[in-house]
């Protein structure tokens, strides 16, 4: 108590220059908390688009299928054990999907396709696809007909209501292929995408290959990204691991991670500098006290008081001046994150272009995740334990004689 | 031998930092019995304050012994020697005796604190203690709120709070005009009459000098002149 005490009094003891340092954790509190929250905000969102829009955070493969993906490599759409799986905490959606690739012609072009078998509903419901469809409709499950990419409606100069063919390999080595009406143009976030993709509904998918009741994949869509880890550990409880495998996006894209990976510790050295920089300051100021109060700190020790309970009251003092800071600033950027969250900064000019040609919102992202605050909040406080170390090194060391005399 | 205090035997104190080491107590023997109310005097740089260190065991002795109350301190651990100072010793330094975050009241009752002393007893020490020097009124202000005179006092009644054997003072009136000097004086002699405290203290200054009963000068860190007088009781 009588420590608590002390420390309190003694960092307003040089009120000015205690809020000149409350202040500095202040701002950068809020500067890092900000650029942390866009930081998440951005990638989140696009991971999310990403993703969704192709693989999904997980996906579930008959073992071995990404190692060869072969038409062979398919399992049997379990349908109990994918209501089990979407029953696993935070999982939001378990959709099937056949893949394959595959030749597309019209007689007078041709092009690969990749060809994606769908439950249109459920497909629709994670990605939105429905929004995408530029010319015709949107699948139903019973039609009997493809949905394919603007960039292959290009290629092979098709428009809605022509006619398709498909040449692929099947299951079992049967041969596949088959007419199919163009019922809908879409226009993919990702020209990669747009140029290859052509939807089909999982029924009419399944006839083409001869898969019967096999699919390629289970995609697995989440609620939280941040739960990316454990959802897999739990899906890998719910499966047997020696028939099917598990892979997260990062697995499926690591081209996408990469980039991201890349693009954040570019952000995260600026938020670093910023802690150096206040580490500085909180330094300083530990160092001007710990310079003015050395004849005070031989006083005590002299009349009694063990070296350790004073460097505890010293550190104490750092804890404060850092709560302070750490705190107000965490309190004063909830607000402004929310706001940010609420009316998002539009991008613009080139910036917006590219956002837009992928399909993306123009904006700059923010979270207001609870992890985006605490991570910020963390940090500050483990560089303030840090530095309170120094005082309670040099007053555990201190020359009583010496301090004394100051 | 029950009723000493503080037995030196033969203590030196070299410092040898410089180009030529300095003698600065050299082989001094000093024995304070109990209710003993001794000056230190000798002129500047006589080793005054390097022997009240030493007595007090805030410094090493180079050579020699100090035994307070049957104990060596000099073969103590330096957390061992806190804790005997804490129990045992009574300081006022010369000036910035006091922790200036913490009012007179505090600062009396932070040395009890240390001691782990109950909340009852230490507010009525406490408050007996500012009785006893005079600054019951000042209860709660704060050190800087305090003149110099009045901040001796509050680091006299600190001393004391402990109940220490003895008091040990560096020149404490050093400081303070000629009437709180006087002032400070009387509070420490009527302890030490009333209380039985002993007080050993440095001090240039004749008019102090004149109020103790024991005056021990140093010259050139060695004991130059030991003396019993009759002191001059504060006329005012
Ligand atoms: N840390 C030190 N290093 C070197 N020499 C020292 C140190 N402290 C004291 N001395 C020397 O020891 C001698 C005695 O010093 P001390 O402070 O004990 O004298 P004093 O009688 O208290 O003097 P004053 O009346 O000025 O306070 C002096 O010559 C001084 O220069
Ligand atoms: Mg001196």
């Amino acid at each position: 108590m009588i420590y608590l005490r002390l420390a309190w009094r003694n960092i307003w003891r040089n009120t000015r220059r205690t809020l000149i340092t409350v202040a500095s954790i202040f701002f950068a509190v809020i500067l890092a908390t900000i650029m942390w929250s866009m930081l998440e905000g951005v990638y989140g969102k696009m991971i999310h688009n990403i993703v969704a829009f192709s693989s999904g955070y997980l996906q579930v493969h008959k073992k071995g299928y990404w190692e060869e993906k072969n038409i062979e490599n398919v399992f049997t759409a379990d349908t109990a054990l994918a209501k089990k799986l979407s029953g696993v905490e935070n999982i939001t959606a378990v959709v099937p999907r056949i893949e394959n690739f595959a030749l597309a012609s019209t007689g007078e072009n041709t092009a690969g396709v990749m060809l994606l078998g769908i439950d249109p509903e459920k497909e629709d419901n994670i990605t939105n696809l429905k929004t995408k469809v530029k010319n015709g409709k949107y699948l139903r499950s019973t039609d009997n007909g493809v949905m394919i990419g603007k960039g292959v409606a290009r290629k092979l100069r098709l428009s809605v209501g022509d006619t398709i063919i498909l040449l692929s390999q099947g299951y079992h080595a049967s041969s596949a292929n088959g007419l199919y009406k163009v019922l809908g143009i879409v226009s993919l976030p990702s020209p990669e995408l747009d140029k290859v993709m052509v939807y089909m509904p999982l029924a009419t998918a399944s006839g083409l290959l001869s898969l019967d009741n096999h699919i390629s994949s289970w995609a697995v869509m989440i609620s939280d990204a941040k739960k990316l880890a454990s959802v897999k550990k739990e899906l890998l409880r719910n499966i047997d691991p020696t028939a099917y495998e598990v892979m997260d996006w990062k697995e499926l894209m690591p081209d996408l991670d990469q980039m991201i990976q890349a693009d954040g510790s570019g952000h995260k050295i600026t938020i670093l500098v910023l802690y150096l920089v206040i580490s500085f300051g909180i330094f300083s100021t530990v160092l001007m006290m710990m310079a003015e109060r050395q004849h005070e700190f031989g006083i005590m020790t002299a009349i009694g008081m063990k070296k350790r309970q004073l460097a505890f009251i010293v550190f104490l003092e750092t804890v404060f001046i850092t709560l302070i800071g750490v705190i107000s600033g965490t309190l004063a950027s909830l607000p402004i994150t929310f706001y940010l969250s609420e009316h998002p900064i539009q991008l613009t000019g080139e910036v917006r272009i590219i956002y837009e040609s992928y399909g993306f919102e123009p904006i700059i992202a923010v979270s207001t995740a609870p992890v985006v605050f605490f991570s910020q909040a963390r940090v500050v406080l483990l560089i303030t334990l840090l530095i309170g170390i120094y005082p309670v090194y040099k007053i555990l060391r201190m020359n009583l004689m010496s301090a004394l005399r100051s | 031998m029950q009723n000493t205090v503080i037995d030196a035997h033969n203590i030196s104190k070299v410092y040898d930092q410089g180009p030529v080491a300095v003698k600065a107590v050299n082989n001094v023997h000093l024995h304070i019995e109990k209710g003993e109310f001794v000056a230190l005097v000798g002129p500047s740089g006589s080793g005054k304050t390097t022997l009240l260190n030493m007595i007090g065991g805030l410094d090493e002795p180079t050579t020699g012994n100090v035994v307070i109350n049957g104990v060596d301190i000099t073969k103590l651990s330096s957390n061992e020697l806190i804790d005997f100072r804490l129990n045992n010793i009574g300081f006022v330094f010369q000036s910035f005796n006091l922790i200036p975050v913490l009012t007179a009241r505090e600062n009396i009752e932070f040395i009890m604190l240390l001691q782990k002393v109950g909340k009852e007893e230490r507010e009525t020490r406490v408050l007996k203690l500012l009785e006893e020097v005079g600054l019951t009124d000042k209860a709660n202000a704060k050190p800087g709120e305090l003149s110099g005179g009045q901040q001796q006092r509050v680091a006299v009644a600190r001393a004391l709070a402990s109940k220490p054997r003895f008091v040990l003072a560096d020149e404490p009136t050093a400081n303070l005009d000629s009437q709180s000097a006087a002032n400070l004086l009387d509070i420490m002699e009527k302890l030490n009459r009333e209380e039985g405290m002993t007080f050993v203290f440095s001090t240039h200054d004749q008019r102090v000098i004149q109020r103790a009963r024991r005056v021990i000068t140093l010259v050139d860190g060695e004991v130059a002149e030991d003396t019993l007088q009759t002191p001059l009781t504060h006329a005012g």
